[in-house]
């Protein structure tokens, strides 16, 4: 138990934060779970277009999705490097997920308006209502992770945190998170519609 | 800082297992990217596996799962799946396992649905009844038996031929070559087998194999004044249609649509049709006379 050596001791024998960070996400698990239940429970189900197909576009959600999982790479060697007390190269890490998080949402802003120019709101058809709440809360977390990594990468360089790398560990659970989220996003809303 | 120092060095240096974890994603990725080009057609399951696998990878390696305290597992597995099974058990309740929009798509287009339906909700009958979809589920269905506008057709095949007729280019018809030059029970002979299949592509719908119409919705052309009077009225109400007139003191709701796009060879052979058959006693109308009313 050398890794909790340097903690305050707890007595569930782990930290508390990253207890409570993967809590959280258990939580999650469940918010997202009915957003995507309820995607699947109405998927086809649309009686007039725009449908899936005439929307979507191949080239930008693989582009999206490699991006993604790239900045999860770049997580990992925040983590890595912010254990090691290599700050400033944690911190470039930080950065660089931070921009791939940024291209990602970009690209949302772009796939969103690109819908709303081809007739696909909300409000048109069930596709529309509920594509555009399961990926607009995803890339809500997105931005959320954004924002956590900023603050994350000034708090670091600030020399403010107890321990940055378990901070950095904590926000990085976060953020591989709504990774794995968009990898169920991906496959169930896209993938499946060209099979 | 040493304690964190320590714990990793442990481990030895994690880069590589990284770059071979970023590797095996990307890998997959490209892997379910390939149908979205058109480039293989990959099954859903097997697709839906390997996203469950690329899930379980990053849990278990990037947010470094493998190896760290067994509470993290449980709130976060738990959960985990009961959330999955909670998405299942919506699917199977709510929607379906193999439909897909393609598939939706390829049976029937939904556009022509949604106007059937909007055609219905209306009380649109004569609409409702032109369109190939008066069958399928969101079209058919009353929304409640009291309220319904249109009555159910017969059979699905004549409403999706009559769909059909009315998209379809008119070519002469060879049946009709020297038909000035026919005797009078050759006229007839023609005008009755092709007037047959313009009932049965265009009328049938409506006014019903047997001429009897649907009760309230649709009048019968058996025994019908029209019928069996002046051609001229027939006619004319075959290429204009007619909207609102009071029938053997029964007022339609729905409109006769016009059929102008019907060629003279036609409506001559299906106001023949109508008024020769069941037991009607109107007389022959020859193309001559549909070309004069046009
Ligand atoms: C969409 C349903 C529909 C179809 C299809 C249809 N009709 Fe009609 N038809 C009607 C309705 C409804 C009326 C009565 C309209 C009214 O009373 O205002 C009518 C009336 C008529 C009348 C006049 C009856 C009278 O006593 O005034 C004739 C003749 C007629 N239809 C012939 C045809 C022929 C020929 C076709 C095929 C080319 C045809 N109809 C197809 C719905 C239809």
């Amino acid at each position: 138990m050398s890794a909790a050596a340097h903690h305050a001791p707890t007595s569930l024998g782990v930290s508390h934060y990253k207890l409570a960070m993967w809590t959280f996400l258990g939580s999650e698990c469940f918010f997202f779970g009915s957003l995507i239940g309820t995607y699947m429970s109405y998927r086809g189900k649309s009686i007039n277009g725009p449908y899936p197909l005439d929307v979507f576009s191949a080239e930008v959600t693989s582009i999206s999705t490699f991006d993604l999982l790239l900045s999860s790479l770049f997580m990992a060697l925040a983590v890595h490097y912010a254990k090691l007390g290599e700050i400033n190269k944690a911190i470039a890490w930080i950065g660089a997920t931070i921009v791939g998080g940024l291209i990602f949402l970009g690209f949302q802003v772009y796939e969103f308006s690109h819908f709303y120019h081809e007739g696909l709101t909300p409000r048109v058809n069930l596709f529309g209502a509920t594509f555009f709440t399961l990926t607009g809360f995803h890339g809500a977390h997105v931005t959320v992770g954004v924002l956590l990594l900023a603050s994350l990468a000034y708090y670091v360089k600030a020399g403010k945190l107890n321990d940055p790398g378990e901070s950095t560990e904590i926000i990085g659970l976060y953020w591989h998170f709504v990774d794995i989220v968009w990898i169920a996003i991906f496959t169930l809303v896209y993938l499946l519609e060209y099979t | 800082m040493s304690a964190a120092h320590e714990k990793h060095e442990e481990h030895g240096n994690p880069i590589p297992k990284y770059l071979l974890t970023f590797g095996f994603l990307l890998a997959a990725t490209l892997v379910e990217a390939l149908p979205l080009f058109g480039l293989v057609n990959i099954p859903a399951p097997f697709l839906l596996g390997l996203s469950l696998v690329k899930f379980a990878v990053v849990v278990l390696i990037f947010m470094h799962m493998l190896g760290d305290h067994l509470m993290f597992w449980r709130v976060f597995w738990i959960p985990l799946v009961m959330a999955s099974v909670t998405v299942c058990v919506l699917i199977s309740l709510f929607g379906s396992w193999t439909l897909s929009y393609q598939e939706v798509r390829g049976k029937r287009d939904l556009d022509e649905v949604a106007a059937c339906y909007r055609a219905r909700y209306d009380g649109d009958c004569a609409a409702w009844a032109r369109s190939p979809f008066t069958h399928n589920e969101y079209c058919a269905a009353p929304r409640s038996q009291a309220d319904d506008p249109c009555q159910p057709l017969n059979t699905t095949m004549t409403t999706t031929l009559a769909y059909e007729a009315l998209q379809k280019p008119k070519d002469a018809d060879p049946r009709f070559e020297g038909f000035d030059t026919k005797t009078p029970e050759e006229k007839k002979a023609i005008l009755m087998t092709v007037g047959a299949e313009v009932y049965t592509t265009n009328c049938v719908a409506c006014h019903g194999a047997e001429g009897k119409g649907v009760p309230g919705a649709f009048p019968p052309l058996e025994a019908d004044p029209v019928a069996n009077g002046p051609a001229a009225d027939h006619i004319s109400i075959i290429l204009k249609g007619l909207n609102g007139k009071v029938i053997n003191g029964v007022s339609y709701g729905a409109a006769m649509p016009a059929w102008p796009q019907l060629s003279n060879d036609q409506i001559a052979a299906v106001s023949t049709y109508e008024r020769m058959s069941w037991g009607n006693k109107g007389d022959m109308v020859e193309p001559a006379a549909v070309a004069a009313a046009r």
